[in-house]
């Protein structure tokens, strides 16, 4: 059980970092949008990479959302582990949290994918072939998004294989 | 479930309770009462035939094909 407790932690410590920089982002944005003055973000150094600002921004706003997805995700995956702690295998909450945080999980991995292709395509209208290091992070993402749904479907069996084990008289 | 659980009619043949045919087969009473209720998934041997033994009956006396 100390490994579901170290990533217990470790989830903690993502959600913590990954709200942060959400809130910040949102800050920054907001900032940007109505041109207040701050010294921290430059929409110009953004823009090198972009052919407009509007595009820059739909970019950022899609970004956001994406993160949001993949939060949503870790914290069902952070209640889950909790549950796990509590060594209740066999409950229907740990199965349909696992599920949702995989489904989650591979959904934030795919719209990373097709937001980064779209935006280097059509945004920044570049365009690269060959697997990247971002590419690799977003197939390990659905991977383990996979693997959570597959985890899920395993309890959920042996939960059934349990319960007619105890009914078998 | 088409397999029915007629322990209860045994029972009352052999003018027995349930109570104390769950101490002479070594089950609890709530364990025999899921078997008489028919929510039980399966049967173990051991227990059809220690069922048998202390109604002197066969297990088709307590098993039952119904068909749906």
């Amino acid at each position: 059980m100390d490994s579901a407790k170290t990533l217990y932690s470790i989830l903690n410590v993502i959600i913590f970092l990954l709200l942060i920089a959400i809130g910040l982002g949102f800050f920054f944005f907001v900032t940007i949008l109505f041109g207040l003055k701050q010294d921290f973000v430059d929409v110009s150094v953004g823009l090198i990479n972009f052919k407009t600002e509007a595009m820059l921004y739909v970019y950022t706003i899609l970004r956001l959302g994406v993160y949001a997805i993949f939060i949503k995700a870790l914290w069902e995956l952070r209640k889950a582990t909790k549950l796990f702690l509590k060594k209740d295998f066999y409950n229907n909450e740990l199965i349909k949290r696992l599920f949702t945080s995989g489904k989650y999980m591979v959904a934030s991995g795919v719209s990373m994918w097709c937001i980064n292709g779209i935006s280097d395509v059509f945004l920044k209208f570049r365009f690269s072939v060959g697997l990247s290091e971002k590419t690799l992070v977003y197939l390990l993402l659905i991977a383990i998004g996979l693997f959570l749904m597959l985890m899920s479907s395993v309890l959920n069996d042996a939960k059934i294989l349990k319960e007619e084990n105890e009914l078998t008289i | 479930m088409s397999i029915k659980v007629n322990l209860d009619i045994m029972l009352v043949k052999r003018n027995m309770k349930s109570k104390a045919l769950a101490e002479i087969i070594g089950i609890t009473a709530a364990n025999l009462s899921i078997l008489k209720s028919g929510k039980a998934k399966a049967i173990r041997f051991s227990t059809l035939e220690a069922i048998c033994k202390a109604l002197d009956c066969q297990p088709s006396d307590i098993l039952e094909y119904v068909e749906e």
